[in-house]
């Protein structure tokens, strides 16, 4: 009997045993940091907009009315298919007509992101009203389409004088520019059910979309309110934010939305036509920062923004900086982490920067920018080898006026100061709220060792 | 109470049966006035909106099966408190009134006021289970995910159960040797614990602690139907057994002379036991002290008639594990296993020395 017990305690210890040893053979591997392919293909982010233009028009029409006589293929026009069922029939037809005379209570179907970066059509009923946003981002863009006098509530407001255009009445939900607590979700939650016909929409630029966590989401399915979620922080991305942001609420806002696009595109397209003959050995290599002193990766945003003014990255050329800067963004782990790196072209710090500012206001933020303390560590001695290839661009401004800057930075001599400022200049004059009353002398839109070295003398 | 040397008299007798009788019922009453308190008090913490009133309307209309009109101020915190709040007080309520009754049974089988539901090594089966669970991903059922968890704890824990019960069966043992192989065994688990724990990183570390720490966090429905079901089955036989519990508490000897298979049935009740805290440790972790303290509460206030200590227990069990996951929540989600030892620890000092003060024994 003895022996019976003393076998069964070893077998269960050698069980026990083994399996715990097992469990080490299968160790789980380390976080995938793969990126996801989202695109959003249009330029106005509707369905009805058949040519993929920048608004919904008679030209949309005639296509949706040429499919349905088997003139033209829906395949070749994806975005003929007004609601998103599979059929160009009579029905899209119809709701078309109501979006050409953009009728009140009109559905329409926005394409834009889910929560795992694919595209997707969410229904949201025009005009676009009580909208609740997310991520400065995402803000931003409502804010340039003049979209601030629709917002219900908001989650953080961290630009005093960018996002003074968010309405008095909208409520502060009380969130930060990292998470939503679980009280700001309740405010969220209540909000909706203090406002009459409810919230019209959540939207949410992709970076922060992590707090939109499977609970919340349900919340969202379950009570019907859409989630408009894009990921704006890249320049191009942001101009059909605001084209599509500015369509939905209709009105001035969509006035003012194509005027923004318009603007923006022409700004890009002039960028693309005088750069189209300098050669791709001529082309300039950016690395691009974030934060002071975290590392752009290749997909990020910034990145593409820089390649859109005509940069290549760096990441692009060199495989030891791709494979050790693979996220979005990787915080410098010593101060000598760009050393190996130094045949860059030039660093492209992104900062976000408010407005309004005095003279003495802006000599204090160059220097703070230029100089800033990362934990007892000067900026200055992370790119002591790039002091003279460092510029600073303010991330809150449009993404056109960014896409300018940028070019400047990298082509100077193609590309001037009076230009970027012009860009600038063009888009304080468009009216869009966010920089009404600033001039050129209250934004701080670029800083390089010239201004720098200006702002100490 | 005795007179001139002499016994009590039949008046005393009854003023005292009274005055236990009316203890009894007092505490009942502070716990079951006290639990539903604290309900309303998370229900208001899972949505701020509506005062605390409304929290037992809404949850009362919930159950009558009215509803409220559709993203009203309402509906919302229905849905919050309906999902939230009320099952994650059920889950407290349910574990700690579980813990409570384990509590009780194992202190009265093994004669041993420091016997708690942990003692045959129960909770270190659980916690290589759900480590081997969250840190190395190794599942020892077929269930993945979250529940994948759950069943590893499950399973981790009855591994200590059925090594002592099979070696009960086998060899003839005192109480006080099976809390030694329990406390053996603990050592064993924790060693293949503490081994897997330090080859980590830091983020599956900290998931695997409060684990092991004791957290109501993410209980939802899903966490009710088993532990409700095991606890309340449970939870019948213990009370339908007090007497015999009330026997052995009397020792092994009176209990055999009184006719109870004393070895028989201290295995059912160890094999019930380790169903039952299984069943609420594999879902909230390893909270500590309820299964020591609310049975000494209890029989300082009522006396030691099992009869009353395990269902008294269970509603001072459920009360405690409220009170603390209130407060844990309160104090920026503090794991409800830290403050309940926090509370628990100088609970159960003040309680042995107010009994010592007392009658000189906890007995």
């Amino acid at each position: 009997m003895e022996r019976k017990s003393t076998v069964m305690i070893a077998a269960v210890a050698v069980a026990v045993a083994v399996i715990a040893a097992g469990a080490f053979v299968v160790l789980n591997g380390g976080g995938n940091d793969a990126g996801r392919n989202a695109t959003i293909a249009s330029e106005l982010q509707i369905r009805g907009n058949a040519n993929d233009d920048y608004t919904i028009d008679g030209e949309d029409m005639a296509i949706l009315e040429d499919i349905i006589a088997g003139g033209k293929s829906k395949e070749d026009y994806p975005l003929a298919d007004v609601n998103g069922d599979g059929n160009v029939d009579e029905t899209d037809v119809s709701l078309l007509k109501d979006l050409i005379d953009r009728k009140s209570g009109t559905s329409v179907y926005v394409i834009c992101l889910d929560r795992d970066g694919n595209t997707t059509s969410v229904e949201v009923t025009y005009p676009l009203r009580n909208v609740v946003p997310y991520g400065t981002n995402m803000q931003l863009p409502l804010l340039y389409a003049n979209g601030g006098q629709y917002v219900a509530g908001y989650f953080v407001s961290s630009y005093g004088v960018a996002e003074a255009s968010i309405a008095a009445s909208a409520v502060d939900l009380e969130g930060n520019q990292r998470s939503i607590s679980d009280a700001s979700w309740s405010k969220f939650t209540a909000l909706d059910g203090s406002t009459e016909g409810g919230l019209g929409a959540i939207l949410v630029d992709y970076s922060g979309i992590s707090q939109i966590t499977d609970k919340r989401m349900g919340d969202l399915e379950e009570a019907g309110i859409p989630m408009i979620c894009y990921e704006s922080a890249d320049a191009t991305a942001e101009i059909t934010t605001v084209l599509t942001l500015g369509f939905l609420l209709g009105g001035d806002c969509e006035t003012m939305g194509v005027e923004y696009a318009q603007t923006a595109w022409n700004i890009v397209g002039e960028i693309k036509d005088k750069l189209g003959d300098v050669e791709e050995k001529d082309r300039m290599h950016y690395i691009c920062c974030t934060m002071y002193i975290y590392v752009c990766g290749e997909s990020s945003s910034f990145n593409t923004s820089a390649t859109t003014a005509g940069g290549i990255s760096y990441a692009s050329v060199n495989p030891e900086f791709a494979s050790k800067y693979t996220k979005n963004s990787t915080k410098m782990m010593s101060t000598d982490a760009l050393s190996n790196f130094t045949d860059a072209d030039i660093i492209i710090n992104n900062r976000s920067m408010d407005w309004g500012l005095t003279a003495d206001d802006m000599k204090s933020l160059i220097i703070d920018t230029w100089d800033h303390d990362n934990g007892g560590v000067s900026s200055t001695v992370y790119f002591a080898k790039f002091l003279d290839r460092l510029v600073y661009i303010d991330n809150l401004l449009p993404g056109a006026v960014k896409l300018a800057y940028m070019a400047h930075a990298m082509y100077g001599d193609i590309f001037s100061m009076e230009w970027a400022d012009g860009v600038l200049q063009t888009y304080i004059g468009m009216g869009t709220l966010p920089l009404k009353g600033q001039t050129a002398d209250t934004v701080l839109a670029y800083i390089d060792v010239d201004v720098y070295n200006a702002a100490v003398a | 109470m005795a007179s001139d040397g002499e016994g009590p008299t039949k008046g005393e007798f009854i003023a005292e049966y009274h005055h236990l009788v009316f203890r009894r019922v007092l505490l009942l009453s502070v716990c079951v006035a006290g639990i539903v308190l604290f309900v309303g008090l998370f229900s208001l913490s899972a949505y701020e909106g509506v005062s605390l009133s409304d929290t037992y309307r809404i949850i009362w209309d919930h159950i009558c099966g009215n509803e409220y009109e559709k993203r009203t101020l309402f509906w919302w915190a229905d849905r919050y408190i309906w999902n939230t709040a009320v099952p994650h007080a059920l889950v407290a309520i349910v574990a700690g009134a579980s813990l409570a009754v384990c509590g009780a049974l194992m202190q009265a089988l093994m004669g041993n006021p420091l016997a708690d539901p942990y003692s045959t090594g129960i909770s270190s089966g659980a916690c290589l289970g759900a480590v081997a669970a969250i840190v190395v991903g190794v599942s020892f059922s077929s269930v993945t995910g979250e529940m994948g968890i759950v069943a590893n704890a499950f399973l981790g824990a009855m591994v200590p159960a059925v090594v002592i019960i099979l070696i009960s069966e086998r060899v003839r043992m005192t109480p006080a040797t099976l809390i030694l192989l329990g406390t053996a065994i603990s050592y064993f688990f924790n060693s293949m614990v503490t081994y897997i724990m330090v080859t980590t990183d830091a983020d599956t570390l900290k998931s695997a602690y409060l684990w092991q720490v004791g957290s109501l966090d993410g209980t939802s429905w899903s966490s009710v139907p088993l532990m409700l079901a095991v606890t309340a089955v449970g939870s019948v036989f213990v009370i339908l057994a007090t007497r015999k519990l009330n026997v052995m508490s009397l020792g092994e000897n009176s209990a055999v002379s009184l006719g109870i298979d004393v070895q028989r049935f201290r295995i059912l009740c160890l094999a019930l036991m380790a169903i039952m805290t299984a069943a609420v440790v594999s879902y909230v972790g390893t909270i500590g002290f309820v299964g020591l303290v609310a049975p000494h509460i209890v029989r300082i206030v009522t006396g030691s008639d099992n009869k009353f200590v395990v269902p008294i227990s269970m509603a001072v069990g459920a009360l405690l594990i409220l009170f603390a996951d209130y407060l844990a929540y309160q104090l920026s989600n503090i794991p409800v296993g830290v403050i309940m030892s926090l509370i628990g620890s100088p609970v159960f000092f003040a309680l042995i020395v107010v009994q010592s003060k007392r009658s000189g024994a906890m007995y």
